[in-house]
Formats: structure tokens, C-alpha cells, sequence
């Protein structure tokens, strides 16, 4: 390790005891002066070397940073064998480096014929990163600054580009001779997310971390209690599903109608009713002006949610059709049924194209609109990549698949297996299990999974013990189990806006509305409901 | 679908309910013809999917008096046949546990 020390005889670098904890204390004084500095606080920052005897970098160092900032490339490859490299084959790499920001910086001043000394003279003779070398040439051609900017990706002298080159020449350099910038904070970021690891009931977007003290999310504001229960519904309800923008809830149910709620006063809106059997499930559009219904009478059909219009039917399955999906651009849908076949359609009714595959219990199509993920009736997980279309990774599972759901980044998928009574979660990347979670019932009917929380931090299910079941999706470990409904739990739906609140349909006709309520609140709803029998403004109050 | 998700049969050569067409047995499970049915001709199958069983009851059937259930399609509740429980004659027995599907109830398909 190179530190200087001063030879003045109060010197503390010749005390015994060098480690404080598991911390070495030179190298932590070192951090606190970085920090010092970073924070402008020169006059601290000095004093404390002279106290402590310990200095930031050697001068060294200070000179090779100032000469890479300041552009003075003969001063800083005359520095670099004197630093401590980590390897020494790097110092070749390292020179290549400057060497390659000087050339670039000539060809922004348009001094070309140097920039090309410099190509034959300086780079090519290190005979390394012979692609490089090539693109650098090709640059030559170039007429404008801009376009050299363009083309190399990179932002100029006056930009970021010293400071890039800093760091990556930070690669080749000892960290102890050279700390990374900003160090202590990288040393805090990993503190925190090993906090937000620890943190088993996460549920805010933006946690405000601090310094003193552990980040752990409260347990008792999840969403327990039952707000509202939305009746109206003849039959089992067998999916719901919450608009975009947060204000309404579409509910599909066996009655063969599907309800549109109001979610700032729970009312209904609008029942879509007309279809001749049951539909399974149904899919808000991007702008949320139209919802899609797909039928078990092997149709799927295009509603206006606020006028109770029948705008299209869509009509080319032979079974029926078991799930459907927006594309991002919000004028094509996907229609998957049991018949082995998914369409592509526009939204007049015209087909665009079908595909072959299996029998598609659930389909699933990412944010970017880049992969589709299709739970087959075989008890398969495909994955349909359209920028790699032969790339097609099927994962294998166990048992009956009854439903699948991805993560907002598409990168994991949730299913419910029906004879394991599992829930597992799949790394669609490298198609390996991540997680499973159990405790739920489930043998006979479909019941379906969601994510929760702002990072997807909870899973949630229904259950056919008439119960919801809540996991921590890192831990696995079971958070809750909330009961009320009278009858099998389908379906879970988490509304992400304003406030912490979740649905769940269930074979009893009903939909349950949870939400956080405070203790004290808690006690008043009580008293209320006990005098009368409205509980609807009290959804405000939280 | 609550109540049962669907069963689709992976087999080439299915019978389907003439109704809605929801698979109800494969031809490699068919172990005989038979001519007894209520409305007509039969087979003989030994597994059926997507039905559901009625009560038990005692018919008399041209071969016998016979303990037998009705059986009906899940998703359009037809009547698709019937469940041999007891046959009362012991050259019948072996029918005891097999379904009889009416050949006018159900449709041969070719997947």
C-alpha cells in the first residue's frame, strides 16, 4: 500500500493498534478524506492529513490525474509506469487508452494529418485491439466534429470523456494507490441494498434510507383489511383487472357479463352483458378506452368500457380462447386459445397473421412488446423472442400449469402449478427455478398469481380455502393469510397508484377491495359501521 | 375456468360431445361396440374426460338389470352416456367400472 507519511513526530501513523473493528484505520481515514474533498471541504480535509499523517494519494498520483484532465497526455504516460499497476501487461493497455483519447481529441480539432502520425506512429505499433484500430482509421474519414462524435460514441474534450477515461484507466491502476471515485458512497449503496434485501414487507418505490438507522418497512402497513365488498356479480367471478390509469376495475365473471366499477366510489359504471357464454378473461387497452373479453365461445370481443358499446368480435379460434394481449403501440391485440393457435390482429377485425404452437392455457407478452411467454396445457413455458425468432427456450414444468404471470421486466415468470399446490417462479434468461412458494390450496380449479408492491416484492395468490395467501418474493417466506371470502379464491389484482391496495374475485360472486388502514382508524370504522351501514367515503381517509 | 379447467385429450383420433365439442374419450380406449345403448349403437370405453357423473340408479337394460349412473358433458351438460357400476348377471360383470358414450351423442374427430 503506498501511503506517504509525514515524518513529524506527532505523527499517528506509529500507533500499535492499526484496525478499528474489521476496518483498517489508515485506509478509513483515507476514505473520510476523499469524502472531505468530494464534498468541498478543503480546509478540514487538509488539516486532517496533517493530524493524522496520512494523505489521500501520493503526488504521484495527484500529477497523473491533473494530466489526464487537463489533456497533458506526454505527462501522464510518463507517469503511468511509476503508479502501481495491478498487472503488468496492462500498462500497454493503458497507454493504448490515452493514446486512443489523444487521437480522438486531434480529430475534434480537425488536425487530421497528426491524428493519422498518431494511428501509424503511437497505436499501431502497441499491437493491440487490431478492431479498434480499425474503427479508429475509419474515423479518419470523417468531415465534421459532430460526426466523429457520432460515430465513436463518444462526447469530446470538454464533455465527459476525461473523466470516463479516468475510470477506465482506474482498471489497470492498484485501488489502494488510486481510490475509485467516490468510494464511501459505493460502500453505503451496497449497505442499503443489503437492507433493502433484509426487508421482508418492502413496499415503497423510493425508500428515503438513512444513515442511522436499518431500513425495515413497517409490517402492519400492508394491506389487510377489506375496505368494500363489490357485489353485483350473479356467478363466480373469475377475473379482474385494474385500468392503467388506475381508476376503474374490470370484472369477468360465469353470469357471461363483465362490470366495470368506479374505484374512487366503488359504483358501477357499466355492465358489458350480450355474450352468449362466460368469459375468462379480459385485458384493459394501453389508453384504457377499450377492453378486450375473451370467451370460452371462442371468440374474443372489443368493447368500449364507458358507453357498454360492442365494438368488434373476433372471430377464428375453434376453441376457446384463453388469453389475449395488447401490443405496446395499442392498435394490434394477440388472441391465444386452446385450439393451438395465437392470431395477430388489427383492431378492425382483420388478421394479420396466426402461429402454430400448443394448446395456450395463458399468454403473457412483455412491456417492450419484444417476448411473448405462452403456458401451454402441456405443462410447458415457451418463450417467443421476436428479435431472435429461432431462439425459443421451452421450460419443462411439472404439473398442470393454471395461470402465469411476468415481472414488470419481464425477465421472471410466475405459475401455478395445480398438482404440486406450488407456485414457482422461473428466471425466463437462463430458464432456471428461482423460487417456490407453497401453503396455498390448490388441486381442481384455476386459480390465479400476481406480483405486488413497487418492485414486485410480493407474491400473491388466491386459493381454493377460500383464503389469500401473501409471500415475500425474495424470502419465500409466507407474510399473510387473509380470509373473508365465503368460496374459492381466483383471481389477485395489485393497484399500484396512489395508495396500497389490492382486489381478489372468488367463486362467492364477490370482490374484495384491501387496503392499509392505520390502527386508530381501524377502531373508528368499527364504531361507524356499527351505527351505520356505509363504509364507502371512509376509502378516502386513509 | 373455475370448476375444472378443461382437459384437451393429446391422443389423434378423439370423440367429442356433439354439442360443444369438448373432448370426452380417445379411440385407443374403446373396448367394444356395443348395440344396447338408449338411443342406439354405444362403445364400450374405459376412460372418458371433461364429464361429470349423476345419480346411481337401477335400469334394466336389454342385457340385464344393471346399476348404472348417468354421465354428462362439463361444459354443456348433455347427456353423453352412461357409468356401469353392478351388473346384476354375472356374464356382464365385465362391464362393472366402464362408460358406455352413445354413438349419437358424441363426434369422431381427427386432430
Amino acid at each position: 500500500m503506498q501511503i506517504t507519511k509525514h515524518t513529524a513526530s506527532n505523527s499517528q501513523s506509529s500507533q500499535p493498534e492499526s484496525r478499528l473493528g474489521n476496518v483498517n484505520k489508515d485506509e478509513l481515514v483515507r476514505l473520510v478524506l476523499q469524502t472531505l474533498q468530494d464534498l468541498d471541504y478543503h480546509g478540514p480535509a487538509m488539516m486532517l492529513e496533517k493530524e493524522s499523517g496520512v494523505t489521500l494519494e501520493s503526488d504521484n498520483v495527484t500529477s497523473f490525474r491533473q494530466a489526464i484532465l487537463t489533456g497533458d497526455w506526454t505527462a501522464a504516460e510518463a507517469l503511468l509506469p511509476t503508479m502501481a499497476l495491478s498487472k503488468t501487461e496492462d500498462l500497454s493497455q493503458a497507454i493504448f487508452l490515452i493514446r486512443e483519447q489523444r487521437f480522438l481529441e486531434l480529430l475534434e480539432d480537425r488536425k487530421t494529418l497528426n491524428a493519422l502520425y498518431s494511428l501509424r506512429t503511437e497505436l499501431t505499433p502497441l499491437g493491440l485491439n487490431v478492431d479498434r484500430i480499425h474503427e479508429l482509421s475509419s474515423l479518419i474519414l470523417c468531415s465534421t466534429a459532430e460526426d466523429v462524435k457520432a460515430q465513436a460514441r463518444w462526447d469530446g474534450a470538454g464533455g465527459k470523456s476525461r473523466e470516463l477515461l479516468l475510470v477506465e484507466l482506474q482498471r489497470y491502476i492498484l485501488p489502494s494507490s488510486m481510490i475509485p471515485k467516490e468510494r464511501m458512497l459505493t460502500l453505503i449503496d451496497q449497505a442499503f441494498q443489503w437492507q433493502r434485501r433484509g426487508c421482508l414487507y418492502h413496499n415503497v418505490a423510493e425508500s428515503d434510507y438513512s444513515l442511522f438507522e436499518d431500513h425495515a418497512c413497517d409490517k402492519d402497513r400492508f394491506p389487510k383489511s377489506t375496505i368494500r365488498v363489490l357485489e353485483g356479480h350473479a356467478d363466480q367471478v373469475w377475473h379482474i383487472a385494474f385500468s392503467h390509469n388506475g381508476k376503474y376495475l374490470a370484472s369477468v365473471s360465469k353470469d357471461k357479463t363483465c362490470t366495470i366499477w368506479d374505484i374512487s366510489t366503488f359504483e358501477v359504471i357499466q355492465v358489458l352483458s350480450g355474450q352468449p357464454d362466460s368469459s375468462s378473461y379480459c385485458e384493459w387497452s394501453p389508453d384504457d378506452k377499450r377492453l378486450l373479453i375473451c370467451g370460452c365461445d371462442h371468440a374474443m370481443r372489443l368493447w368500449d368500457p364507458m358507453t357498454g358499446d360492442l365494438i368488434q368480435n373476433f372471430l377464428e379460434h375453434e376453441e376457446q380462447v384463453t388469453s389475449c394481449a395488447w401490443l405496446p403501440d395499442g392498435k394490434h391485440v394477440l388472441s391465444a386459445g386452446c385450439d393451438k393457435k395465437i392470431c395477430l390482429w388489427n383492431l378492425d377485425g382483420t388478421l394479420v397473421n396466426t402461429w402454430i404452437v400448443e394448446r395456450v392455457l395463458d399468454m403473457k407478452l412483455s412491456a417492450d412488446g419484444r417476448r411473448l411467454v405462452i403456458a401451454s396445457y402441456e405443462n410447458n413455458i415457451s418463450v417467443y423472442n421476436f428479435d431472435y425468432p429461432n431462439l425459443s427456450p421451452k421450460i419443462k414444468e411439472s404439473g398442470g400449469i393454471t395461470s402465469l404471470t411476468l415481472t414488470k421486466d419481464s425477465r421472471f415468470a410466475l405459475v401455478n402449478i395445480k398438482e404440486l399446490q406450488e407456485i414457482h417462479l422461473w428466471n425466463l434468461e437462463d430458464q432456471t427455478l428461482k423460487h417456490k412458494y407453497a401453503g396455498h390450496k390448490q388441486g381442481e380449479y384455476v386459480i390465479r398469481s400476481t406480483f405486488g408492491g413497487p418492485d414486485d416484492s410480493f407474491v400473491l395468490s388466491g386459493s381454493e380455502d377460500n383464503c389469500v395467501y401473501v409471500w415475500s418474493r425474495e424470502h419465500q417466506e409466507l407474510l399473510e393469510v387473509l380470509c373473508g371470502h365465503t368460496d374459492t379464491v381466483n383471481c389477485v389484482s395489485w393497484y399500484s397508484h396512489t395508495h396500497t391496495m389490492f382486489a381478489t374475485g372468488s367463486d362467492d360472486g364477490t370482490i374484495r377491495m384491501q387496503v392499509y388502514i392505520s390502527f386508530f382508524l381501524n377502531i373508528y370504522i368499527y364504531i361507524y359501521i356499527y351505527n351505520s351501514n356505509y363504509i364507502i367515503y371512509l376509502s378516502r381517509c386513509y | 375456468m373455475t370448476k375444472r379447467p378443461q382437459v384437451y385429450l393429446p391422443d389423434e383420433c378423439i370423440y367429442s360431445c356433439s354439442t360443444c365439442h369438448s373432448h370426452v374419450a380417445c379411440h385407443d380406449s374403446i373396448i367394444s361396440k356395443v348395440s344396447s345403448g338408449k338411443h342406439g349403437p354405444g362403445y364400450l370405453v374405459d376412460e372418458v374426460v371433461n364429464v361429470g357423473m349423476g345419480e346411481r340408479e337401477e335400469r334394466v337394460l336389454p342385457s340385464g338389470p344393471h346399476i348404472i349412473a348417468d354421465i354428462y358433458c362439463c361444459v354443456c351438460h348433455a347427456t353423453i352416456g352412461w357409468k356401469h357400476i353392478i351388473a346384476s348377471k354375472e356374464e356382464e360383470r365385465y362391464k362393472d367400472g366402464l362408460w358406455m358414450i352413445e354413438q349419437t351423442r358424441v363426434v369422431k374427430e381427427r386432430l
